[in-house]
């Protein structure tokens, strides 16, 4: 079965020039494809031009080169067209402070039409998010402003839900049903387009990572592809000191790397197999291990190998 | 367009309209307290004879005797000042059509819908038309009220249309700050603009008013400039009517501003 484009564009760029200041190239040429019924992440630092992506594809700025369309339309001819099947989520909610979240509810989908099928959907997502909706949205906690936001963008069930960091403000266990949602929402051939910078996140859910940084699109892979970063960051935690006989010892194994002790902590770098590294720590008596995930910025370096990855990530 | 943002806008404004509402009302009902007492009329119209007709004229009175009558004052401290009090409403509101909304981020969330850029333009100025003739019809209550109370013989259809005639300064108002907020999306330099044109409209309007415009070289154009020198109060007790050209200048500003604010907001980027 082919596979339908649902947002596409091509040479995408943009460029802010404030008054009296330089001129700013926060997109680079994006050129990109998510097809339907496929959860697509992008992944980049803060600044990287995940949002002004977003804008771009909402009409909401205008692109100094290049073009978007979102099913086949031009964004900016067909914004009118494209808004009524999408759902959109900023990444800073805000939403009129006086009004309730019921309020706000209503008056979006008098806008959208169809009332009374937006307004049961919005009262059943409600449900599962364990979301009060008559309180004020001044009332609200950074949390629950953005289940209402996830409310207003999924009420209609658009074919198409673009969110700018959905699940920040969210605890975990909402993040849970909010991944959940996600998925059944696919399952429906729904396409769903959102950007982060927790790598964790797309992880879970996304099935292809475009990778932004400076404005440019580095990378579009499988999420497999892209977390299968062949090392882990190691914190071994001994009852006493570390012993100075196991630095020279570690520093000298192949798969070891980044050696580091505080204390009676010793932080490494392990590519490989754990089987060398725990014969070496033998002769101590380990209070604890930890493995840390690959952060973003050893995504980078793994993918680039580059130093100015880090420039990226701001370390 | 389906009027949502609209009725939107009323659902939104209507307690703001209201407080305005009410403050000019207790104003000209203040007013009526005055008139009541002749003793009090006729001491003002001593007051006033005495300024030199220039000072008076600068005020937009061009016959102070006009002033010692009842309707005559009403209209000089009631309109004139009513007029320069809900030119601040007309700021404020011209604010929410655009900048507010686009300040906050609500306007990212708003434009996200299947709605057109215009739309939020147009609907929201024709919510605040309902806004400023409710506004106005406040005021015009509070005239009434103090006639009844009072039992002052007042020709109240020329209050009435005194308080018509305010309308179209204030939509001009708030059609200029929104065409402000259309070029510009910073809140400070868009209230900056819009306050300086406010006050430098009122200050040319003022000035104009106290030189003999026959001596001074293009004070006449320049007079014509202000938006303050199109509302004439004074005219509908003179001539009993409202001075309708003028009432269509006043408006084709605010249509051509709405329009224009229309293009620029259709052609920028949105902040936030």
């Amino acid at each position: 079965m082919a596979t339908q484009s649902v947002i596409s564009t091509n040479n995408l760029s943009k460029v802010y020039t404030p008054r009296g200041q330089q001129s700013t190239r926060a997109l680079d040429n994006l050129s990109l494809n998510v097809t339907q019924g496929e959860i697509f992440g992008f992944l980049g630092p803060n600044g990287a031009g995940k949002t002004t992506t977003i804008r771009l594809l909402l009409d909401l700025i205008r692109p100094t080169s290049g073009s978007a369309t979102i099913f086949g339309k031009d964004v900016r001819e067909n914004s009118v067209d494209i808004h009524n099947q999408i759902g959109f989520l900023p990444g800073e909610l805000s939403l009129w402070k006086n009004r309730t979240a019921k309020q706000v509810i209503h008056y979006v989908a008098s806008i959208r039409g169809n009332e009374s099928a937006q307004k049961k959907e919005a009262q059943q997502l409600a449900d599962r998010l364990k979301f009060d909706m008559t309180k004020k949205v001044s009332d609200y906690s950074t949390g629950n402003k953005r289940k209402l936001g996830i409310i207003l963008a999924m009420m209609h069930t658009p074919n198409l839900l673009i969110l700018d960091e959905p699940t920040s403000g969210l605890d975990p266990l909402m993040q849970q049903t909010f991944n959940q949602m996600m998925n059944e929402y696919k399952a429906k051939g729904h396409t769903v387009f959102l950007s982060s910078h927790v790598l964790s996140e797309v992880q879970q859910i996304c099935d292809r990572v475009g990778i932004l940084r400076d404005g440019e699109l580095k990378a579009v892979e499988n999420v497999e592809t892209l977390t299968h970063v062949d090392f882990h960051h190691v914190t071994v935690t001994l009852r006493d000191a570390v012993p100075q006989a196991w630095l020279p010892r570690l520093e000298a194994m192949d798969n070891i790397s980044d050696v580091r002790v505080e204390g009676n902590k010793l932080r490494l770098k392990l590519n490989g197999d754990f089987d060398p590294l725990m014969r070496a720590l033998n002769d101590g008596y380990v209070v604890e291990l930890r493995m840390e995930e690959p952060t973003l910025e050893d995504i980078f370096l793994a993918f680039y190998d580059n130093e100015s990855a880090k420039k990226a990530v701001g370390v | 367009m389906n009027g949502k943002i609209f009725i939107e806008q009323l659902k939104q404004s209507w307690l703001q309209a209201l407080y305005w509402g009410v403050g000019v009302g207790f104003l000209t009902f203040f007013m009526s307290i005055i008139v009541e007492d002749p003793q009090v009329l006729e001491g003002y119209s001593n007051l006033i004879e005495a300024f030199p007709p220039a000072i008076l004229s600068a005020f937009g009175v061009s016959d102070a005797a006009l002033l010692t009558t009842p309707e005559g004052f009403i209209v000089f401290a009631g309109f004139t000042y009513g007029s320069i009090i809900l030119s601040v409403f007309g700021v404020l509101a011209g604010l929410n059509i655009i900048n507010n909304d686009e300040d906050s981020g609500m306007m990212n969330i708003i434009l996200s819908l299947p709605t057109p850029r215009w739309q939020v333009i147009v609907e929201r100025f024709l919510a605040y038309v309902v806004i400023v003739f409710v506004i106005s019809m406040l005021l015009f209550g509070g005239i009434v009220l103090g006639t009844i109370i009072f039992n002052l013989e007042i020709d109240l259809m020329l209050m009435f249309m005194g308080s018509i005639n305010m309308m179209p300064i204030i939509l001009s108002i708030i059609a200029v700050t929104a065409l402000f907020s259309a070029l510009f999306s910073n809140k400070l330099i868009v209230t900056g603009l819009s306050a300086a044109f406010v006050l430098s409209s009122y200050v040319i309007n003022t000035l104009i008013g106290a030189i003999n415009v026959d001596e001074v070289p293009f004070a006449n154009i320049i007079g014509n400039l202000s938006i303050y020198n199109y509302v004439d109060s004074e005219g509908i007790i003179i001539n009993r009517a409202i001075n309708i050209p003028n009432m269509s200048i006043l408006l084709l500003v605010a249509v051509v501003a709405i329009g224009i604010s229309v293009y620029a907001f259709e052609n920028r980027d949105i902040s936030g």
